[in-house]
């Protein structure tokens, strides 16, 4: 049973963890992803979603890492609301029997998270401007090969 | 106390829906609801006014806020009654018994959605333009009552302007339809102030033009103004011309659609939306409104409560916030529901299959006591009918026309053409034949 959040508060790493992991002894490897909010000329990131549509979007994305990988466990979550660079954004676990499988899962899930979850980014800039964050060609080509590899 | 115990009771009888559910009946956007109290979280489409309500639970349990809308109703309907004499509680418990057993409107009140309020609007607007028999204290709770009704949903400013216009042209002075018009003034203001402390932008509904914008695209009205208006116009939409979603709800809400795959989404979206919509108004103005008009006739007749019965979504959705925020007690009972198990439509059958044809028969009921009152100069039931009819094709035509028509938006405000009749019976009953009035403060400031 995959865990699925979507949330303004910060999330504790050790005891997403530790819930992951409570009472499995079939896990042989775990594979883990923050994302941050990278700085630079950014100031500030305002993530919008619509609540519901997103978290189906994100249950179909794990679902499709569970459907390729033999997983035992799953944990995405995934902040929302005004972030400050430095501040954790998503938390991606993927936990299996093999290292091999973990890792995969991880890379699978941030990447089509980047391009198929249901979030816009709004940067401020440190002059004051702000914009919103189109798809990056890379983050579509990343996906692609996801496809292609299949 | 009599009264206290009467009104409990009614709202009570509301609740067997969700009794019979075993858990509020609830619908996908209660889970959005939930978020923007819990977090708290604008959302782009949705007042913060009604996700406050739903705190009532306490982070305990969704039968609090269930209890709260169900005792409103039966409160509201009482004053109804008091509205036009001494109310009795016989009469109260036959009227709320009747509206369980054939209407929608038990189904509604047990729904945890701001559906609700659209009937309340309608019986706020009366008991302030006709409820000179109350009393001060209750006409003051009316009124907030009928304010926050008025703003939980966008859709109830248009049913509130309806009726304050019929409260003037009905009172033909100025005074009963200011004192109507005080709680729409006063949740333009709420929903102004939520917008400009939460978006930043101070407006009734920043971001109401991709619905609008949906809509006439559904009626065929964007793509020819965008054969016209691009590339020049410059919009993010010419990208989509000849394969715009012609449903207007695949058009709002597909991940892959024109709304969705644009950076920063619906909210970003709103400024190019107006404009197109504007462009798409001008063009054909008869068309817009002949296709308004078309779809809130279809709106009208449909009635059922079946799409709000469906477990549709709802484990990603009130699932996942019951598990975020409430005890793990709370989760069990919703899993254990007949709703969660996807059994509630099949057990509902039985009760609402006969809704639809009990609906249209009271219409028409209700359209000849509107005759009869109007005849028998009784300006009371008269202007209640008058305004209730008003009030369903006003509804028609706010979510019909503006959005899409479904089911669930009529089914909650159809339920009130039981009123009319049900107020000209108890009208021509002797005094002594309506049952024991029960002695109230309220009734006797006159």
């Amino acid at each position: 049973m995959a865990t699925i959040r979507v949330q303004t508060a910060d999330f504790d790493i050790g005891a997403e963890l530790a819930r992951l992991t409570a009472s499995r002894v079939d896990i042989g490897g775990i594979g883990a992803f923050v994302g941050t909010v990278r700085g630079g000329d950014v100031a500030e990131l305002m993530l919008e979603h619509y609540p519901g549509m997103t978290e189906r979007a994100l249950a179909q994305i794990v679902a499709r890492a569970e459907a390729r990988w033999p997983l035992c466990g799953c944990t995405v979550i995934h902040r929302v609301g005004a972030l400050k660079p430095g501040e954790n954004i998503v938390l991606v676990l993927a936990a299996s029997t093999h290292r091999q499988a973990a890792l995969e899962a991880t890379a699978f899930l941030i990447d089509w998270l980047k391009t198929d979850a249901p979030f816009w980014k709004k940067e401020t800039h440190t002059d004051g401007s702000t914009a919103w964050v189109e798809a990056r060609e890379g983050d579509e080509i990343a996906t692609a090969t996801w496809l292609a590899e299949r | 106390m009599r009264a206290a115990l009467t009104i409990a009771s009614g709202g009570l009888l509301l609740a067997w829906p969700a009794l019979l559910n075993g858990y509020p009946i609830v619908f996908s956007d209660t889970g959005a609801f939930l978020f923007q109290a819990l977090q708290p979280f604008m959302i782009w489409d949705k007042p913060w006014i009604y996700g406050p309500l739903l705190m009532l639970h306490g982070q305990t349990t969704l039968w609090l806020p269930l209890a709260g809308q169900v005792l409103l109703v039966s409160w509201m309907l009482w004053q109804t009654q008091a509205a036009f004499g001494p109310p009795s509680a016989r009469f109260h418990l036959t009227l709320i018994v009747a509206l369980a057993a054939v209407t929608p409107a038990p189904w509604v009140a047990s729904l945890l959605m701001p559906d609700i309020f659209a009937p309340l609007v309608v019986l706020g607007v009366f008991l302030i333009a006709w409820g000179e028999r109350l009393s001060r204290p209750v006409r003051c709770a009316i009124y907030v009552v009928t304010l926050v009704a008025i703003a939980v949903h966008l859709s109830h400013l248009i049913i509130a302007a309806a009726l304050v216009t019929l409260v003037l042209l009905l009172r033909l002075r100025w005074r009963p339809a200011l004192l109507a018009a005080a709680p729409l003034a006063g949740a333009i203001a709420l929903l102004v102030a939520t917008n400009a402390i939460g978006h930043g932008r101070p407006g009734i509904s920043p971001f109401g033009s991709v619905f609008m914008l949906a809509r006439l695209n559904g009626d065929g009205l964007v793509e020819p103004v965008l054969a016209r208006r691009c590339p020049e116009a410059g919009w993010r939409l010419c990208a989509w011309q000849g394969r715009l979603p012609a449903d207007s709800d695949e058009f709002l809400w597909s991940e892959q659609g024109p709304v969705w795959s644009t950076p920063g989404g619906p909210i970003a979206f709103a400024a190019e939306a107006s404009e197109v919509a504007r462009a798409a108004l001008i063009a054909s103005p008869l068309t817009a409104a002949g296709n308004a008009l078309a779809n809130m006739g279809r709106q009208v007749l449909l009635v059922r409560v079946g799409d709000a019965l469906v477990p549709d979504h709802l484990p990603l959705t009130v699932g996942l916030r019951l598990s975020q925020f409430f005890p793990p007690a709370e989760q069990h009972r919703f899993a254990a529901s007949l709703q969660a198990r996807g059994e509630l439509v099949a057990a509902a059958e039985p009760f609402v299959r006969w809704q639809p044809t009990v609906l249209a028969v009271f219409a028409v009921l209700s359209l000849l006591v509107l005759v009869r009152a109007a005849w028998r100069r009784d300006a009371r039931l008269a202007s209640l009918s008058v305004l209730i009819l008003a009030a369903c094709l006003a509804n028609a035509l706010a979510t019909g026309a503006l959005s899409k028509p479904h089911h669930r938006y009529q089914a909650r405000i159809a339920w009130l053409v039981l009123l009319p009749p049900a107020f000209s019976i108890r009208g021509s009953l002797p005094a002594g034949t309506r049952g024991s009035a029960a002695p109230r403060p309220d009734a006797s400031a006159r």
